[in-house]
């Protein structure tokens, strides 16, 4: 049972005493970020923000105390929390969203559907042998794919069965139940009416939004998170490659040359793909041809991006980052946060030395039109002058 | 004066470990005075190297002309051993965290890297051969024309020629150490079915079985040199041939649990207790009868031989809390010769060089008179960061495996 509680602008009561107190008005410290911040926020364990709406961000907590928001709806522009749920005492999935929607995934095996304006419980649903799995079993979020929301439930310990289950995004209804032969490689994505996946045991496949096998790859190795754009699956892989496939048929259309493996989801973009591989070097392919445009070097492995604002990519290497599998690493440094230009440019690079007072750096990421950064313990909202070059 | 959070005072209290490091350096700054360079307790370094781009270093490798690291920034080093000046960078697809090797005294030269994939390149950096891989643990031992790599995702070593790359074999391994490998004989330990193990002896030229012991369901320990391979386990020690495989001599110790045994002028076998302190049991190498027994620390780390004595890194409790590294020389007739309880927080390296004794205690190196035990200098760099040590000539070669930095030191007097 979730607690729903819902802010208002009396909250800007304990946000101004705060502000008397000099620090910012949203509790967060900015001053050892190498960064200039248009707001911070103290919310803790967050992963990727998903933006159902113009103006909001939601971001879903890793935290396992109830004490700290399971979900929190952020303001855009201002960091403030405009409403929060308290889950379980369990760590949850990061969030997704159909626009309508949020649906999130916690330990305790339940599934949660909120209304995005106001945070309104809509539907839960249940997944049995889930909660004594390791934390890997929410790495990833929900997926949705047509009318279903697909929940993926793989650990990294062998203790929990991997398995993808199926709701009706209407009213949680479980709709099936597919038995995995392996740990998620990465995160899996829609294609519209299915969900395409990648697969420890080195294969590329995708089930329909009823849960029916339609094909699968071989791929041979250990994948990223999975990009799907204009029917084609993109996904880094171990085999020191990129590959682009066709996502109605699973026939490969093209492979491309890395040094190394990928851990993030390539970003299709212009008629580019853009990968940032643990070979530290960030790509451009032609989206078509997989042609290589450019590639730049990154500091470390790239363990969050690109992902764009503004047309620049955003990307983070090093960091924390949970490596599934058996190929590549990253270093405990350096921590290096990178905006690019879509030729190559480097616009930004910030490092992050020494001790944080905001905690490790999880993730940095452009969601809507802002660019954001996550620690351990809070989460900022950079200055619009990141994207600009110096 | 500190004070708790209480508000009462907090007695400032100087363990034996800081008070042991304390003497060490004061003795060696006074006589070093000040210096701009980072200096090894009041040693300065011969010179040092820092990679720029590099946030970590791997353990390194000395060959005649380079001293041999891998670093973060995903390059193998070849820096000149007698300035650390680059002769040569070499960058794979990922960072190299694994010991490098070298073949013969100006290369080829060898890495796995975190990409998956083995390099093996030449004096001069230039690429002789790769061999793609897809998993990030892995390590490089070489010796003669044989490269082995170990595959520790899934526990498969490979033979490879060392100058041209020619896969010779490829063999299931159940253990993650190197430690077999001779000039013709590459002896390791194979799975043999549940959870039984066996040692299994291939040729270095084609990876042919030259021999293999019968499987049993305990791991035995296993040392190997040109002239004898010694195995041991549940009390029962045994030596081979290291060409044929015939039963030298078998010869059973009295003793509980052992580590690797080590082998010098004489076998040596670490008696794990668990109700007493650990003991040293020495072999003769010709029957295997127990020539001597002794004690160190409570805990055995390491065992280094020389033509004259045997060394003995062990721990030892800090009576102000934690714990010391401690040396023990014995002769070969297992009378101690001297004993010396370190700053060193532990004893996971113990290195015979020129004429001293170097203990390397993770993120401390505490420097020992060979002859007399008496501490030289010890050093923690402000780092904290690890330490992996390498000995050649007479000189401490040190990685600083947090910093991205590589060091040589003197030790010898002259």
């Amino acid at each position: 049972m979730v607690s729903y509680t819902r802010r208002d602008a009396l909250r800007s009561l304990p946000a101004l005493a705060v502000g008397l107190s000099g620090c910012s008005a949203l509790s967060g410290d900015e001053d050892d970020l190498p960064l200039p911040t248009a707001w911070v926020a103290d919310l803790r364990e967050t992963t990727v923000g998903v933006r159902p709406t113009e103006g909001r961000v939601v971001f879903a907590s890793r935290s396992p105390f109830s004490n700290d928001p399971m979900l929190s709806a952020v303001d855009a522009d201002t960091g403030e929390t405009t409403w929060s749920v308290s889950g379980p005492d369990e760590r949850c999935s990061p969030a997704a969203t159909d626009g309508r929607r949020v649906y999130v995934f916690s330990k305790t095996g339940t599934v949660f559907a909120f209304e995005h304006e106001g945070g309104a419980p809509v539907w839960e649903a249940s997944i049995p042998a889930v909660n004594r799995a390791d934390p890997g079993v929410v790495q990833f979020a929900p997926v949705v794919a047509g009318g279903t929301v697909v929940v993926p439930v793989s650990g990294t310990e062998d203790d929990v069965p991997d398995r993808l289950v199926g709701f009706a995004r209407s009213d949680g209804a479980e709709r099936f139940s597919v038995d995995l032969p392996a740990s998620l490689a990465g995160a899996p994505a829609s294609d519209g009416d299915g969900v395409v996946f990648a697969l420890l045991d080195g294969t590329l496949r995708r089930v329909g939004a009823d849960g029916t096998d339609a094909w699968r790859l071989d791929v041979g190795a250990a994948m990223s998170d999975v990009a799907v754009e204009d029917g084609t699956v993109y996904v880094g892989s171990a085999t020191e490659s990129v590959l682009a496939v066709d996502a109605a048929t699973g026939e490969r259309r093209w492979r491309a040359d890395l040094e190394n493996t990928v851990f993030t989801r390539p970003l299709v973009a212009n008629g580019r793909v853009f990968v940032g591989a643990a070979d530290y070097y960030l790509y451009a392919f032609d989206a078509d041809s997989g042609e290589r445009r450019w590639r730049t070097e990154t500091p470390n492995a790239v363990t969050s991006g690109p992902t764009t604002a503004d047309g620049k990519l955003v990307t983070l290497s090093g960091g924390d980052l949970r490596v599934r599998g058996s190929s590549g690493t990253v270093p405990f440094g350096p921590t290096v946060f990178s905006v690019h230009d879509t030729d190559g440019t480097r616009i930004t690079e910030r490092r992050f030395e020494g001790y944080q007072s905001g905690g490790q750096l999880g993730w940095a990421a452009a969601v809507g039109g802002g660019v954001y950064l996550g620690q351990e313990w809070q989460v900022a909202r950079l200055a619009p002058e990141v994207l600009d070059a110096a | 004066m500190r004070r708790d959070r209480a508000g009462g005072e907090k007695r400032h209290r100087v363990s034996r470990r800081r008070a042991l490091g304390g003497i060490a350096a004061l003795g060696s700054l006074a006589l070093a005075g000040c210096s701009s360079l980072p200096r090894l307790g009041g040693v300065d370094p011969e010179w040092r190297r820092e990679f720029a781009d590099a946030s970590a270093a791997s353990p390194l490798a000395v060959s005649a002309a380079h001293v041999l690291v891998g670093a973060q920034d995903k390059a193998l080093y070849g820096l000149r051993r007698d300035d650390g000046e680059t002769a040569f960078r070499y960058e794979t697809g990922g960072p190299i965290e694994a010991r490098p090797a070298a073949s013969g005294d100006d290369g080829p030269y060898h890495a796995h890297s975190t990409d998956g994939d083995v390099y093996a390149v030449d004096a001069a950096g230039d690429l002789r051969w790769r061999e793609e891989g897809l998993h990030e643990r892995g390590t490089v031992a070489s010796n003669g024309s044989l490269l082995a790599h170990l595959d520790r995702h899934i526990d498969e070593v490979r033979g490879f020629d060392a100058d041209s790359g020619e896969r010779r074999f490829a063999r299931d391994v159940a253990g993650y150490r190197l430690s077999g490998l001779l000039e013709s004989t590459f002896v390791f330990r194979e799975a043999a079915g549940g959870d039984r193990t066996r040692l299994v002896a291939v040729a270095t030229e084609d990876g042919s079985v030259r021999w293999r012991t019968e499987a049993s369901e305990w791991y035995p320990g296993l040392t190997a040199d040109e002239r004898l391979v010694v195995s041991d386990g549940e009390s029962t020690v045994r030596a081979y041939d290291p060409q044929g495989g015939a039963a030298r001599w078998e010869s059973t110790v009295d003793a509980e649990s052992y580590r690797d045994p080590t082998l010098g002028p004489q076998v040596y076998l670490q008696n794990q207790r668990s109700e007493s302190a650990d003991e040293l049991v020495a072999l003769d190498r010709r029957d295997g009868s127990v020539a001597w027994r002794n004690t160190a620390g409570y805990d055995l780390r390491r065992v280094t031989p020389t033509d004259d004595a045997v060394f003995v890194g062990s721990r030892v409790d800090d009576p102000d809390g934690g714990i010391l590294g401690r040396v023990d020389r014995f002769d070969l007739t297992g009378r101690r010769q001297w004993r010396t309880e370190t700053a060193a927080p532990d004893a996971e390296d113990l290195l015979a060089v020129g004429d001293s004794v170097a203990l390397s205690g993770g993120r401390q190196v505490v420097v020992l008179d060979r002859a007399t035990g008496e501490t030289r200098w010890s050093h923690e760099p402000e780092s904290y960061s690890r330490l992996h040590v390498s000995a050649a000539d007479g000189r401490l070669y040190v990685s600083y495996v947090d910093d991205g930095a590589v060091a040589r030191f003197p030790v010898s007097r002259s």
